[in-house]
């Protein structure tokens, strides 16, 4: 690799071209081929997943080799000087979470999902996709505690709590109770005085004035009216309005032949 | 702090012992996710603090009756979309006298917010976003900013999964269009 890749003809560094940090080193096409061999890779992926079993395998080399066997007789030489850097196991220093790898492929399909999805809409597509609002980063360090103090601290008693403790003390309890009872009282009795025992549907039940008001009524053809009528119910009626007018003829008819004009006129 | 899965502290929860414990756990692991879900929708700070903290208040209280049928984070974000929702009704309801819609007030709240550090592209962007019917808006919010899955979204939600792709659909064809109006 050559140390001038940012440096053009004339001389000059390219501006907007990525510099290597020093003493680190790469493929000249390492980010070119990137996103090839990403799909590439990803292309593996969805191949296997056909087959369930086989996918459901952790992909892993069943096979070992004696320790530094890859090392050549150079490092090794090298290696003699330093023991205790030739006793340290080759190995990666840093660890990742468990399942990073498997779930790695997975997020970058849904990501790629998302941008594809995205594509169809050009505009919204091109703009950055960033959270343009914003926020102390300090309201967070306080939430937990904000909220503590509303759950836990005591509180106030509202208004309409304070006035019924103000007044609805054991002694205004029972006088509100026996008011009440009163009351219900009053209702219940001039309810029964109407006569209206509730169970009766017929328009024998009803009042003259009841009847002849209602609308509904009004709007009922002959037949309706008719179905409607409770015939018992308004025979009972009419008979018991008939043998009243005959006992009151009765008692006239007794009273005319028995009773003196004289005695009538001073009752009167 | 250490991190516990939803499991651990719910059963940390339970346990009177441990209880505030798990609780401000549980805040500390859902609070930033929950005020932007929030925030989206009410817009304001101050309405998205409110809300935030009402949402853990609702949590506290129904949190021993929760049967983890649904995960724990799908639980809250109902929570948390319902007291949004909720909320911006309570507050259209008490501006009937505006004869401005809720949209409208959530834009102008969105133009005289100190923070919002977006740029003009940005704000056009809310600005369409805030034109949307109110399901379509956190449908849109979840999917475009969030990148919640649908099946996800479905639970939160209570929506199937082929609604909300419809829905994520016409919230983003209406999006764009408004864009295409107020960006020329």
């Amino acid at each position: 690799m050559s140390e001038d890749t940012n440096i053009n003809k004339d001389g000059e560094e390219n501006p907007g071209r990525f510099r290597k940090p020093e003493g680190f080193d790469f493929p000249e096409d390492y980010f070119n081929s990137f996103s090839s061999r990403l799909f590439k890779k990803l292309g593996s992926e969805n191949e296997l997943a056909e087959f369930k079993l086989l996918a459901a395998l952790p992909k892993i080399h069943p096979f070992v080799v004696p320790d530094n066997y890859f090392l050549t007789l150079e490092h090794k030489t090298e290696l003699a000087a330093y023991p205790g850097l030739a006793s340290v196991k080759p190995g990666y220093p840093v660890e990742v979470e468990a399942g990073y790898f498997e779930k790695l492929a997975q997020s970058l399909q849904y990501k790629i999902a998302l941008a594809e999805e995205l594509k169809e809409y050009g505009r919204l597509a091109a703009i950055e996709k960033v959270n343009p609002f914003d926020v102390e980063e300090a309201y967070f360090d306080t939430l937990t505690s904000a909220i503590q103090d509303r759950l836990f601290a005591p509180q106030a008693p509202g208004l309409v709590e304070r006035l019924l403790e103000l007044f609805f003390t054991r002694k205004t309890a029972y006088a509100f109770g026996a008011v009440a009872l009163l009351g219900f009282s009053i209702m219940y009795f001039n309810r029964a005085d109407t006569g209206n025992t509730g169970t009766c549907t017929t328009l024998a039940c009803l009042e003259k004035n009841e009847i002849v008001n209602s609308a509904e009524i009004k709007n009922m053809d002959e037949e309706t009216l008719i179905e409607l009528i409770d015939v018992r119910a308004l025979s009972d009626s009419l008979n018991t309005h008939q043998q009243a007018k005959e006992l009151r003829k009765e008692q006239e008819d007794y009273l005319m032949e028995n009773v003196d004009a004289n005695n009538l006129i001073d009752e009167l | 702090m250490e991190h516990y899965s939803d499991e651990e502290l719910l059963q940390q929860f339970r346990n009177e012992s441990s209880r505030n414990y798990a609780f401000s756990l549980i805040v500390n692991k859902y609070q930033k996710k929950l005020y932007w879900h929030i925030r989206k929708i009410v817009i304001d700070h101050d309405d998205t603090d409110d809300v935030l903290q009402n949402t853990f208040i609702k949590t506290w209280k129904g949190l021993d009756n929760f049967k983890e049928e649904s995960q724990l984070y799908t639980w809250l974000y109902r929570i948390a979309t319902n007291e949004a929702l909720g909320f911006l009704r309570q507050k259209s309801r008490s501006k009937t006298f505006s004869i401005h819609p809720i949209e409208y007030q959530l834009s102008k709240s969105l133009e005289s917010d100190t923070y919002f550090k977006g740029d003009e592209i940005q704000m056009k962007l809310q600005k369409a976003i805030l034109t949307l019917p109110e399901k379509q808006r956190i449908v849109f919010n979840m999917r475009y900013y969030d990148e919640t899955p649908y099946e996800e979204m479905s639970e939160i939600l209570e929506t199937s999964v082929g609604a909300l792709k419809a829905s994520y659909h016409h919230a983003a064809k209406k999006v764009e269009e408004y864009l295409v109006v107020h960006c020329s």
